[in-house]
């Protein structure tokens, strides 16, 4: 019932690294001078008069001088010809600052034809296309700072800051690294946001990582600025540092209860390579009834994983282990695309089916073949789906062939605090009758049951067919500096029984530290998505996550 | 005063600092233009903006670098929309020096 997929939207970069960009320029133009390491060691200065003391700043703040009244929009431009060019160069500036970016660009091209290479008119106008997302334009102006003052670091920061908005984030990074490399060694980098986040756009976790670690380190960042770092670095952490997960799941229904115990562990071999192991454990627990015995089933399985990442746009996942149903194995391959949207086709071997209480209790399994795809329409809409077909399994006996299909569509109406969609989705699902021997129920059932009813029984392991369609929404917020919550509920019209049905779910995460993850979480529905469907269902469960 | 200009200008932000902290309680607006830039230099976007803003009562002869300047302070702290009032109000008195130019003309 839960959305099957999920995936946030592409984020611009963020607004703070925007104006970031814009403060390079202003050495250049004598107004705000970045801080850098001092060359020499540093003196420390006397401790420094508290604000209040200083009499010139009692009355603080100091009222400002009312400014003149004038338009800047309607001013005839021939008006600033024949001035001398650093009363242009300010003009420009002030014009792009205060976002009109016709004048500015006007300005600008008149003081290029007469100094084609005034380095402080290029910076702006670089600075001015990138702010306007004219990337095209600010590649242009880049690469002709570079050509006029190639040992420049600003003007080689802003042909890297446009390859970076152009999506060529590789680019960007090798651009800063040289930059960093060549004239920064022993300074603090100006340009380590940057460095970071084109490292990040590059999916290049490593070098991300370690950017953001020295700007924390080393670098005087204004508060939002350092959370906003330190958020990307956290996720950073817990993307790519080795991390074990072990959760447990409760489904409680009315027949009996499903309990499944889950332990996985992964960490980089190499940079593009992931390995780790998982194993499970279930625990069907049957009550029994008129035709069922009562009884606990288990099954486990382990094995290994591994993850590789083959480029920005190409990765796939093998996986390999064995348990009670036998050998096990699976592996997908998922194409990338621009803007998060995604193609991935998987194909999995003997996989656990989980149809429905009485399958999970017989060790029902199934070899499946699926497509998942991820499609995001615009910054607030976006839709996923999946087909399927598998085979099943008892025993290694064939007993039933399945097919299915899935589609969302959710409309995101806050991206952050808290991220809240709401969502449509169709679920199909279809499986032929199921051919078996009815011997195979005997662990489960009344051995006093006539075949017809075994046959009855075995009828029902599948669903022959399940349509659902219906709305949900799906909340996630961080109520405190380490709880998170995530929520989601809807409402569904069920074909086959003809009613509506509704679910609610609520998950706690709480880190107690920043490497430790606490779970918990539980969920209602009013019919169970499974043969189960006369049932309602409630699920409890639990969880830790530990990032090394 | 010149050398904590030059220090601040190389780079050599807490030297500059402390020559100009015993001078903090001028009122002269070299120093606190000059106090404004080392403290904008050293991060310190609050006492710039303070330092700043005493210099613009001053009614200083560079009014519109000075309004500038106060819009790269609260651009360096993230207020955009302030930034962008003190960046109009420089480019107000820059169009307005300009005509007074152009009338001697």
């Amino acid at each position: 019932m839960k959305p099957a997929l999920h995936s946030s939207p592409p984020r611009s970069r963020p607004a703070r690294q925007r104006w970031l960009l814009l403060l390079a320029l202003c050495p250049s133009l004598a107004l705000v001078p970045r801080a850098q390491s001092p060359s020499t060691p540093p003196v420390l200065p006397p401790p420094a008069a508290p604000l209040q003391n200083i009499p010139v700043l009692q009355d603080s703040p100091t009222p400002l001088p009312e400014g003149r009244e004038v338009s800047i929009t309607g001013v005839n431009e021939a008006e600033f010809n024949g001035l001398d060019l650093e009363t242009r160069r300010y003009l420009l500036y002030l014009y792009a600052r205060v976002n009109q970016p016709r004048v500015a660009e006007s300005l600008a091209r008149k003081i290029l034809a007469e100094y084609p290479t005034d380095r402080q008119t290029l910076l702006v106008l670089a600075s001015l296309y990138i702010e306007l997302k004219e990337t095209e334009k600010a590649l242009v102006i880049g690469q002709r700072m570079v050509k006029f003052y190639p040992g420049d670091d600003q003007a080689i920061y802003f042909l890297a800051a446009a390859h970076y908005q152009a999506g060529h984030y590789e680019q960007a990074n090798g651009i800063l690294r040289d930059l960093k490399g060549a004239q920064f060694k022993k300074l603090r980098y100006p340009y380590q946001t940057d460095l970071a986040s084109s490292a990040t756009g590059g999916e290049d976790w490593y070098r991300a990582m370690l950017a953001y670690q020295e700007l924390l380190r080393h670098h005087n960042l204004i508060q939002p600025l350092r959370l906003e770092a330190r958020k990307v670095l956290e996720n950073i952490y817990r993307e790519h540092l080795p991390q074990l997960a072990a959760d447990y799941q409760s489904v409680i229904i009315q027949t009996g209860t499903l309990d499944r115990y889950s332990v996985d562990y992964k960490q980089h071999v190499t940079d593009s390579v992931k390995l780790g192991f998982f194993g499970s454990a279930d625990h069907a627990s049957l009550k029994g009834g008129t035709q069922f015995l009562p009884g606990d089933h288990y099954r486990y399985e382990a094995g290994l994983r591994l993850e590789y990442r083959h480029s920005r746009r190409w990765s796939s996942n093998y996986w390999l282990g064995g348990g009670e149903g036998g050998f096990l194995a699976g592996a997908n391959v998922t194409r990338t695309f621009a803007q998060q949207r995604f193609l991935t086709l998987e194909g999995v071997w003997n996989e656990r089916a989980t149809d429905g209480l009485l399958a999970e209790a017989l060790n029902s399994r199934q070899n499946r073949a699926s497509i998942k795809a991820n499609y995001l329409l615009s910054h607030s809409w976006l839709t996923y789906g999946e087909v399927l077909a598998r085979e099943i399994s008892i025993d290694n006996h064939h007993i039933a062939d399945g097919w299915g299909a899935s589609a969302n569509v959710e409309y995101i109406l806050f991206h952050s605090k808290p991220e809240l969609r709401f969502g449509y989705h169709v679920q199909w699902s279809a499986a032929t009758a199921t051919q078996a021997d009815p011997s195979l129920l005997d662990r489960t059932v009344d051995p006093a049951l006539t075949l017809d009813e075994k046959a009855l029984i075995l009828e029902g392991l599948f669903l022959r067919q399940n349509h659902r369609q219906g709305v949900y929404y799906d909340v996630r917020h961080q109520l405190s500096g380490a709880l998170y919550l995530h929520t989601n509920g809807g409402v569904d019209y069920v074909f086959e029984q003809q009613s509506i049905e509704w679910y609610v779910s609520a998950d706690l995460s709480f880190f107690p530290r920043k490497s430790i993850e606490l779970k918990s979480g539980i969920g209602y529905a009013t019919s169970a998505n499974t043969t189960d469907f006369a049932s309602d269902q409630w699920i409890v469960s639990g969880g830790l996550k530990w990032y090394f | 005063m010149n050398h904590a200009r030059i220090l601040s200008t190389s780079g050599k932000i807490k030297e500059a600092i402390a020559i100009i902290t015993p001078h903090l309680n001028s009122r002269n607006p070299e120093v606190l233009k000059l106090a404004a830039q080392v403290f904008a230099a050293a991060g310190e976007h609050r006492k710039a903006e303070m330092f700043q803003r005493a210099f613009l009562a001053t009614e200083p002869k560079d009014l519109p670098q000075a309004w500038g300047f106060l819009g790269d302070i609260y651009l360096s702290r993230g207020s955009k929309i302030e930034a962008k009032r003190a960046y109009k109000h420089g480019l107000q008195e820059l169009i307005l020096d300009v005509r007074a130019r152009n009338e001697k003309k």
